[in-house]
């Protein structure tokens, strides 16, 4: 079962870093572009491996997003977990597909992510931010390669070296 | 979502569980950083350090020699607010804070401190940097604590004009980091380079800390009330330390208690269908 405990240990540092990422202190202009780390770190396990990743533990992340961030309690959970009901719904073979046809997937969730989010956060009575957030879709998508390049190491079995 | 929304009780211990779960990550981004300052203002030079401390004396002295003026003034104040029979103000205890530097969802103009109630911070805590008013404790844990800042759109100050003692409410314009007045009179004398300060009404800020300075007042034709524009007193951008103040409402109380009193011993004087 190590290739078991490897994946976990691969998911579980991922979000951890994932999470580190999005409290850092960055100025604000930059803090309202920056890719939503957590999204995309869901978004590749759900897509990757929907087995050991699934809507609860994208409905966890999303709960600690939240405590986090200081949003409404519960609003980045039912985005996450809703987004990943989508992804495993719909049988699409997404990672074996070109990295344009990847993207523009991600593009897609992560718009209606940021549009769920401000949905959510405006009839609720919440501050939102301006509309230059909408480029955080952007620049969502274009982490998208870096990111499934990293931790396309996961899915490999450990190499054997003989020396 | 709704629930945390609605019901206050629940919202208390969805804010407390959330600063619980979030500390740690905080603490790991926050304690670099510190680390950094610290190592930061280790390494300076001497004759850095011989320049700095001599304008600090020289600052020094100014603000003693202002400070003795200010207690005369406090002093002469008591005498006069006895004279008209009305209490005075009594100094509320402030404490210093540290900003953790993580930041929050941009959407949010909230900062987090490094004090919780382990420290007795209270929800409605006023917050104050050396230059204003910053906001207001909007959530507390164990160890830190959230706060409002006063240009976030949800923020209402009450202030009165330092010139003339009109009073309104400054409420938060959001990301532009600046505040706009509501309730004032149309006709109230309000002119560009006002100071406004909190008024104490709302029981919340203690009276008399500088909130913001007019930048623009704009007539809209349509409109009736003019749009006054502040720019905030507070560095809210570049703080990296506030203080909290524990405004002392001792002598409130005191005077509520004397009124609650008085009406008992006389109802026959209030007539009936007065709301009180």
């Amino acid at each position: 079962m190590s290739n078991h405990n490897r994946i976990i240990t691969w998911i579980v540092i991922s979000l951890l870093i994932a999470l580190l990422m999005t409290i850092a202190p960055f100025p604000r202009w930059v803090a309202l572009l920056q890719p939503s780390w957590l999204f995309v770190i869901v978004l590749f396990w759900v897509m990757k491996m929907p087995e050991y990743c699934g809507v609860i533990i994208a409905w966890f992340v999303g709960l600690l997003t939240d405590c986090v961030t200081g949003t409404l309690f519960g609003l980045h959970a039912l985005t996450f977990s809703l987004t990943a009901y989508f992804v495993l719904k719909w049988p699409i073979r997404i990672i074996r597909s070109p990295l344009w046809q990847q993207m523009s997937i991600v593009l897609l969730f992560a718009s209606s992510n940021l549009f769920f989010q401000r949905f959510i956060l405006s009839i609720s009575g919440e501050t939102i931010s301006s509309r230059i957030a909408w480029f955080s879709v952007i620049t969502t998508v274009l982490i998208w390669p870096i990111i499934s390049v990293i931790l396309k190491h996961a899915e490999k079995q450990p190499i054997v070296y003989h020396s | 979502m709704m629930l945390d929304k609605r019901v206050d009780g629940f919202h208390r211990v969805s804010e407390k569980t959330a600063a619980f779960f979030a500390y740690p990550f905080q603490f790991v981004i926050d304690t670099p950083i510190q680390w950094v300052r610290w190592i930061n203002t280790r390494v300076t030079t001497q004759h850095h350090l011989i320049v700095e401390n001599s304008e600090l004396r020289a600052y020094e002295v100014l603000l003693e020699s202002q400070l003795q003026r200010l207690l005369l003034l406090e002093k002469e104040n008591a005498q006069l607010r006895r004279l008209l029979q009305s209490s005075a103000q009594v100094p509320s205890p402030v404490r210093v804070a540290r900003l953790l530097s993580v930041s929050l969802d941009p959407n949010l103009l909230q900062i987090v401190l490094d004090q919780g109630t382990k420290e007795h911070v209270f929800v409605g805590q006023p917050v104050f940097d050396a230059h204003g008013v910053v906001g207001e404790v909007i959530g507390t844990g164990l160890m830190t604590s959230r706060v409002l800042l006063i240009t976030d759109t949800r923020s209402a100050i009450p202030v009165k004009d330092s010139r003339n003692g009109f009073r309104a409410v400054a409420v938060g314009l959001g990301s532009k980091g600046q505040l706009m007045l509501i309730n004032f009179p149309n006709t109230a004398d309000i002119q560009e380079g006002d100071v406004f300060i909190t008024s104490g009404f709302g029981l919340n800020f203690p009276v008399g800390y500088p909130v913001g300075q007019v930048t623009s007042i704009a007539t809209e034709p349509g409109q009736q009330n003019r749009k006054i524009i502040l720019t905030p007193f507070a560095h809210l951008d570049q703080d990296e330390q506030v203080l909290l103040a524990w405004p002392n409402k001792d002598k409130l109380y005191q005077a509520v208690q004397d009124q609650l009193k008085q009406q008992i011993q006389q109802p026959s004087t209030i007539p009936m269908g007065q709301s009180r």
